[in-house]
């Protein structure tokens, strides 16, 4: 009664390749068919494949081979020719022979592929979308620094981290002096100019993982983790320093600073320390640090 | 600097095995430290291994993802240099397969000092084809179809969806959806990886180079061909090259003996003239 029935019939490409060279050393006719190529002998199963498809063989297919013993449902292209490509599904697994030999179900996806097309399209599209108002509901559009918003939610993390590792936070709040002046006297396309200028400098002047952001119309605000007292004092004269060398605009910038330092303080806490401190800087006349 | 613990949970950072050398794995794109597994045992007796998955990969934490540093393999030299920092490591011998060899080059420019060596497992600086002087292996067009056959290996409806729906545009929603799977089944971490490896071009980093260099290269590799191999031994400062007979990109699975074989080889070298040349 079985032989009546062939392997060889079913419509799926059937592929037995070795473990450590990839070489085939067994395949159905239909997976001929589908490469729409003649058998050949000593071929290895990566040359039916684009390269792009021998990339994710490499890189995703053999480390799960060698890991778990079996890859299922990835989808892969075939070469027929230098211009037709057909989509495939193929399901791998080892087989613990001696020597070790995969075994392979390659069927084909076309249709799969090309519904597959209009979801990838569709999904990008949304992504797009969904990037853009991520980033503007994060993003401080005059100077590319984050908002407020976004300033509050990452430093209550930093916070929370600093609470978890016993780590000092530092709160550094930073307000331009005069800058009112600035915009009465050269117009509020320089006052812009100025602003944006300003986050170049806190930026060059920051590290990666400090949080950098603009919270308020001439107020900046920076969060730091794992600054003692003293290294946050210096941190606060080197800023203060490098807005006071150099002339923005043509204008000379200087600026007030206020820094809080806790490692158990909650952030309005903090907010309401930095900003007496940035008070007592402005009231004890402007350029200047005062830190907690 | 980041909090240890923030850095061991962020990265998924494991250590093993104890010695005053230290070996920190960085695994390649696509997978996690699990392809490890077969060298691990090799040298767990007499080095510190240190084992983590790039955030985006593995076990890491999603949360911690950003897209926009981990576009550039910068951003994953970065995790490298966090967990050195974070753990204190020095005198680190950076072992990374595939992409994670210039991702660890990048990394021991910014720790030189805690850098004492670095073996690369089946490396390229630049996958893309430059003819005639230099052929990383694909064209433009093979490395867009990458992409377009990870999109359609890694739908990832929800990760798009579901922030739309809720109206949640912050990592949590993401970060629910982590993976604890061999390889990479998050799309958006995937093909930013895939677009930051195989679209780069990082062959004016290796003269820069400051350690002792061990070039490990199958003799037959899809992704990384002997052309490559010995490009990159022309071209980096105190490399030596040792081509595998074997076949594929993994040789710290299939052939890990052989490996293990020729690290303790280079690491004694090292230890005589501190080149191991």
């Amino acid at each position: 009664m079985t032989a009546e029935f062939s392997l060889n019939d079913f419509p799926i490409g059937l592929v037995v390749t070795t473990l450590d060279t990839s070489q085939v050393v067994m395949a159905s006719p239909y997976f001929y068919e589908l490469c729409q190529q003649p058998a050949v002998a000593n071929a290895k199963l990566g040359q039916y494949f684009t390269p792009a498809s021998k990339i994710l063989l490499e890189s995703f297919v053999m480390p799960m081979l060698l890991h778990q013993g079996h890859c299922d449902e990835i989808q892969l292209t075939i070469a027929a020719s230098t211009t037709v490509r057909i989509p495939v599904l193929a399901n791998a697994r080892v087989m613990p022979t001696e020597p070790a030999m995969i075994y392979w179900a390659i069927s084909t996806s076309q249709k799969r592929d090309s519904l597959y097309q209009q979801l990838v399209d569709l999904r990008n599209d949304l992504e797009v979308r969904a990037e853009k108002l991520e980033l503007l509901s994060q993003t401080d559009e005059l100077t590319g620094l984050y908002n407020r918003r976004a300033f509050i939610e990452r430093a209550n993390l930093m916070m929370k981290q600093a609470m978890r590792s016993e780590m000092t936070c530092a709160f550094f709040m930073l307000d331009i002096d005069y800058f009112k002046t600035i915009n009465d006297q050269y117009g509020h396309n320089v006052g812009d100019h100025v602003l944006r200028d300003m986050a170049k400098i806190l930026t060059t002047n920051t590290r990666e993982n400090d949080i950098l952001a603009r919270i308020g119309g001439e107020e900046f605000a920076i969060m730091t983790l794992g600054q003692g007292r003293e290294d946050s004092a210096q941190f606060a004269e080197k800023l203060l320093a490098a807005i006071r060398v150099q002339p923005i605009q043509g204008i000379a910038v200087t600026a007030s600073l206020g820094c809080a330092i806790s490692k158990t303080a909650s952030f309005e806490q903090m907010y309401q320390e930095a900003d007496i401190l940035l008070y007592q800087a402005k009231s004890q006349g402007r350029d200047q640090a005062v830190c907690q | 600097m980041l909090a240890q613990d923030d850095i061991i949970t962020r990265n998924n950072v494991n250590v093993l095995g104890s010695g005053e050398q230290v070996l920190l794995m960085a695994h390649g794109f696509g997978c996690n430290q699990q392809m490890w597994r077969f060298l691990v045992p090799y040298f767990e007796g007499h080095y510190k291994i240190v084992l983590f998955d790039y955030v985006g990969s593995g076990s890491s934490d999603l949360a911690a993802y950003s897209k926009q540093k981990y576009a550039d393999l910068a951003g994953y030299s970065q995790d490298i240099v966090d967990i050195c920092e974070a753990l204190d490591l020095n005198n680190v011998v950076l072992v990374g397969h595939s992409v994670s060899s210039i991702i660890g080059l990048l990394a021991a420019q910014k720790i030189p000092e805690r850098i004492q060596s670095q073996i690369m497992v089946c490396p390229s600086p630049c996958f893309l084809n430059f003819p005639p002087e230099y052929m990383g292996g694909f064209n433009r067009e093979d490395l867009e179809e990458l992409i377009d056959l990870m999109d359609k290996n890694y739908i990832g409806w929800a990760s798009y969806l579901a922030p739309l729906v809720t109206g949640e545009l912050e990592g949590k929603v993401f970060a629910a959806e982590l993976t604890t799977s061999f390889c990479t089944t998050n799309p958006i971490t995937a093909k930013n990886f895939a677009k930051a490896t195989f679209f780069s071009d990082y062959r004016h980093l290796l003269p820069l180079n400051q350690h002792p260099v061990l070039l490990l290269q199958s003799e037959v590799d899809a992704l990384a061909s002997l052309f490559v191999g010995n490009y990159m031994l022309e071209h980096t400062p105190q490399s030596k090259l040792e081509v595998v007979s074997a076949r594929g990109h993994c040789l710290h699975m299939t052939h890990p003996e052989e490996v293990a074989g020729l690290i303790n080889q280079f690491l004694r070298g090292i230890a005589v003239d501190g080149t191991g040349l």
